[in-house]
């Protein structure tokens, strides 16, 4: 299982390290800019937190893959028994973690590298252009893989004073619902008093940035996350192996009644053969679930309408003029002018003041919200309390009183009828018809101007919302999105699928030698898979949904005393499910692995059960 | 080639033992016997059937309900009870329970104290003896067992192979049994001698001296 352990290592941090390759070089050509700054030691160790809850739920994936092949433990129960020591074990076992993890991420490096380089190569970019923060950004989320892979092997090596004879016990491979009752029930105490911190303090405090109470609901955020994480461990995904069995029991009854006997029967057999390989399978299965339901939440907020495509900026310039030009192109539908403040390089957001008015029926979830909170900024929520006073653009422009959150990127929105800025330049928010190319659209803006009557404007430029430009994250909501993260998963499972499976050819075979048809044999292996698969991803799903829709509630009340304003918390809530990702990972998943506990039980089906016998031995 | 031109035939009714040197291939032939292995050439019959001919279902049906199986290394399922161990060819096969039959099989084979035990809290005679009643609980035809009195004491051999030679007379089974134990071979009707994949000698009505002068004889040829 080490390899099987490595390689999906390997396959978690290449797709980690893919996002931050600059697919979108080519889609925007001369209207993209990509800096090429050095990453410092602070974002640098930012990265390493924000990687923490994902490496977590990578070495919980590890530790119960490491665990699925009962000959491993057996080996660590016979070199027990030979007398090597607990600490040697461990000792070996960190080398081992650490000499597979550093091929593993080496390899995922190299490709992801060779991958950068060939997409600026075709674009037409020098080598080491573009993204260049991207290769020390990869490195750290390589080395976070290293350390993952080294924590579940030294977990997995952990003795906790046991016997030879003990170990040997426990390395039959049976199933034993873990006593983590009391583990559980402590990690949701701390995850109950945390969120009722949060909430106290968003009920008593208000407008406290920076302070000491904002300090502490920061510091229980974070705790709420590790307690939720550590009751999905603990208590909701070991319900899930316990639910898992049942449902293959279930499996059983109605092949029954639909008159499958001999399937039925090995079903009810499969049911009863309770393994720890199957145990292990649905906690893999069960934490990518969460990882889906919890990290794939999405962020809430004000979003813009559909039909919007981009800001285009153009200074000096006549807004009449400009308006009645960018209407004129071929799939613009509106244009909305305004003023703008924050142009500058040091500014980290323009804050753009329009009249809702003009908003009203061509982006009404931003008119909506600037006219139900004048005065406020309608922005990203980090613009909030002590952050907006750092931003150049914004501390030129005005102290907003509140801040609305705005989905995805670095604008800030304020009603131009309440607020006097002090306006450094135009910009117009373009909109365009459903299927436009808003990339060609943009381009050609770009060109008209700085071909007509051969003079360039003093400034000019174009910002696309976030989402828009080729790349993708885990939060970015889009069916691309979705179905790249659970390829990612399903090729991730296929090493699981194999090892599990072969890890019960032995038993498959006694079954068919006791007189199963090897076909009823092998479908019920591939309904087990199916059975084992919906049950985890479903509860891990679930149980990911409800901590992410959890946790973006409690930021909203923990942003709250920066003075972000939130009108409904179940709408955040609700607002948070990324349904494409949930219901995608369950379907897919669930499916995919029941096709590839199949597939391997045909690949590894021998050509009788006498050699799978001696093949099942050989592996168990 | 583990066995090679080799013609047998195992009458109902008698115990015949198998023994031979290790690697003679012993296993791969009661493997043939039952159906768990298909020759590269040659036949296989069970009664009037060709076993070698058979289709996968057909030839599951067989294995179910015609042949009863001990293997070497048991092969218990871990983590069922030895109680459902013993049943499970009766619930794959679709066959009824008969608990007068269970309960004499556990009352022969001493365990009835393990029933509700897995067999990893057993010890290996235990799990033997486990393996031995799931052969037999559907009332085989043929009965084949790859080294069934290996982990038992001199006592439980002795009550197996008792039982064997009874229920195979009363029964009209054919039971063919693999060992390396002289006196476990004395129980049978016959001892087939084999050596490098072949039927070299056989000694009828034995006795432990017959079957050590058998195996000496056959070690001479060897040399």
């Amino acid at each position: 299982m080490r390899a099987a352990a490595a390689t999906v290592m390997g396959i978690a941090v290449a797709a980690v390290m893919a996002i931050s390759i600059p697919w979108g070089l080519g889609t925007y050509g001369e209207t993209f800019y990509y800096s090429s700054d050095s990453m410092g030691f602070a974002p640098l160790g930012f990265l390493v937190i924000y990687l923490a809850i994902p490496a977590a739920l990578l070495t919980a994936v590890l530790t119960a893959m490491l665990g699925v092949r009962a000959k491993d433990a057996h080996e660590r129960a016979v070199m027990a028994a030979l007398g090597e020591t607990a600490g040697t074990s461990i000792r070996r076992a960190v080398l081992v973690g650490l000499r597979d993890g550093a091929i593993a991420a080496g390899i995922a490096y190299a490709f992801m590298g060779a991958m950068h380089l060939a997409v600026e190569s075709a674009n037409g970019w020098p080598s080491f252009t573009t993204e260049t923060n991207a290769w020390a950004t990869r490195a750290v989320e390589g080395a976070v893989g290293i350390v993952a892979l080294t924590v579940a092997h030294l977990i997995s090596a952990w003795r906790r004073n046991r016997s030879p004879v003990e170990l040997s016990r426990a390395a039959v491979g049976a199933y034993r619902r873990p006593k983590t009752g009391h583990l559980a029930v402590r990690a949701g105490v701390v995850l109950a008093a945390a969120a009722g911190l949060i909430v106290g303090l968003a009920l008593t405090h208000d407008g406290d940035a920076g302070g000491s109470a904002s300090g502490l609901a920061d510091g229980a955020y974070m705790t709420v996350w590790i307690a939720a994480v550590a009751v999905a461990l603990t208590a909701l995904l070991p319900a899930a192996t316990a639910l898992a069995f049942r449902g293959v029991g279930l499996a059983s009854r109605v092949a029954d009644r639909l008159g499958s006997t001999q399937l039925a029967a090995v079903l009810r057999t499969r049911s009863a053969d309770r393994t720890k390989a199957a145990a292990r399978v649905v906690l893999v299965i069960g934490v990518f679930g969460f990882a889906a339901g919890a990290l794939g939440a999405v962020d809430t907020g004000v979003r813009h309408s559909d039909s919007f495509a981009f800001i285009y900026t153009e200074n000096p310039t006549d807004p009449v003029e400009t308006v009645a030009r960018i209407e004129a192109m071929d799939g613009v539908t509106d244009v909305v002018a305004a003023d703008v403040v924050g142009l500058g390089a040091d500014d980290w957001t323009e804050v753009v003041a329009v009249d809702p008015a003009d908003l009203v029926g061509v982006d009404d979830e931003l008119a909506d919200a600037l006219l139900a909170h004048p005065g406020a900024a309608v922005a990203s929520s980090s613009l909030a309390g002590g952050d907006a006073s750092r931003d150049g653009g914004v501390a030129r422009a005005f102290r907003p009183d509140a801040v609305v959150p705005l989905v995805g990127w670095g604008l800030a929105y304020v009603d131009a009828t309440e607020v006097d800025l002090d306006s450094t330049g135009h910009t117009y928010l373009v909109y365009v018809s459903e299927g436009a190319d808003r990339m060609a659209i943009g381009d050609q803006l770009m060109d008209a101007v700085l071909t007509s009557d051969g003079a360039s404007p003093a400034s000019q430029g174009i910002t696309f919302p976030a989402g828009q430009d080729g790349g993708y994250s885990w939060e970015t909501p889009d069916l691309g999105a979705s179905l790249f993260w659970i390829v990612v998963v399903v090729l991730a499972l296929a090493p699981v699928a194999f090892t599990a499976v072969r890890a019960g050819t032995r038993d498959a075979a006694t079954l068919t030698a006791l007189g199963s048809p090897a076909r009823a044999v092998r479908t019920a292996v591939a309904i087990e898979g199916a059975v084992l698969g919906l049950t985890a991803a479903t509860i891990g799903v679930v149980s990911g949904v409800a901590t992410g829709a959890l946790t973006e509630v409690l930021d909203r009340a923990r942003l709250s005393l920066d003075g972000v304003i939130t009108d409904s918390y179940l709408a955040v809530a609700l607002d948070s499910i990324n349904w494409v990702t949930s219901l995608g990972f369950i379907v897919v998943v669930s499916l995919a692995y029941a096709a590839l506990a199949a597939m391997v039980a045909s690949a590894v089906h021998l050509e009788t059960p006498a050699e799978a016998l001696k093949e099942g031995t050989a592996t168990r | 080639m583990a066995v090679d031109h080799v013609d047998l035939d195992i009458p109902a009714g008698v115990l015949t033992a198998v023994m031979g040197p290790s690697g003679s291939g012993k296993t791969t032939l009661v493997h043939l016997l039952a159906g768990l292995d298909r020759p590269d050439s040659g036949q296989v019959w069970v009664g009037d059937d060709e076993i070698t001919a058979m289709k996968d279902k057909q030839l599951a049906k067989v294995r179910g309900r015609i042949v009863g199986f001990v293997f070497q290394g048991f092969n218990l399922m871990q983590t069922m009870s030895a109680r459902d161990n013993i049943v499970l060819p009766l619930r794959l096969n679709g066959l009824p329970q008969d608990p007068e039959w269970l309960d004499a099989l556990v009352e022969m084979l001493g365990i009835g104290r393990e029933l509700e035990r897995r067999p990893y809290e057993m010890s290996g005679g235990q799990q033997q003896r486990v393996a031995i009643a799931r052969a037999l609980i559907t009332r085989p035809r043929v009965v084949l067992a790859d080294e069934p009195t290996g982990n038992l004491d001199t006592h439980a051999s002795a009550e197996v192979l008792a039982h064997l030679r009874v229920s195979c007379r009363e029964l009209g089974q054919s039971v063919v049994m693999v060992t390396h134990d002289p006196t476990a071979a004395s129980y049978a009707g016959r001892v087939l001698l084999f050596a490098d994949g072949k039927v070299a000698g056989h000694v009828t009505d034995p006795t432990p001296d017959a079957v050590l002068a058998g195996l000496d004889a056959l070690a001479g040829v060897e040399r």
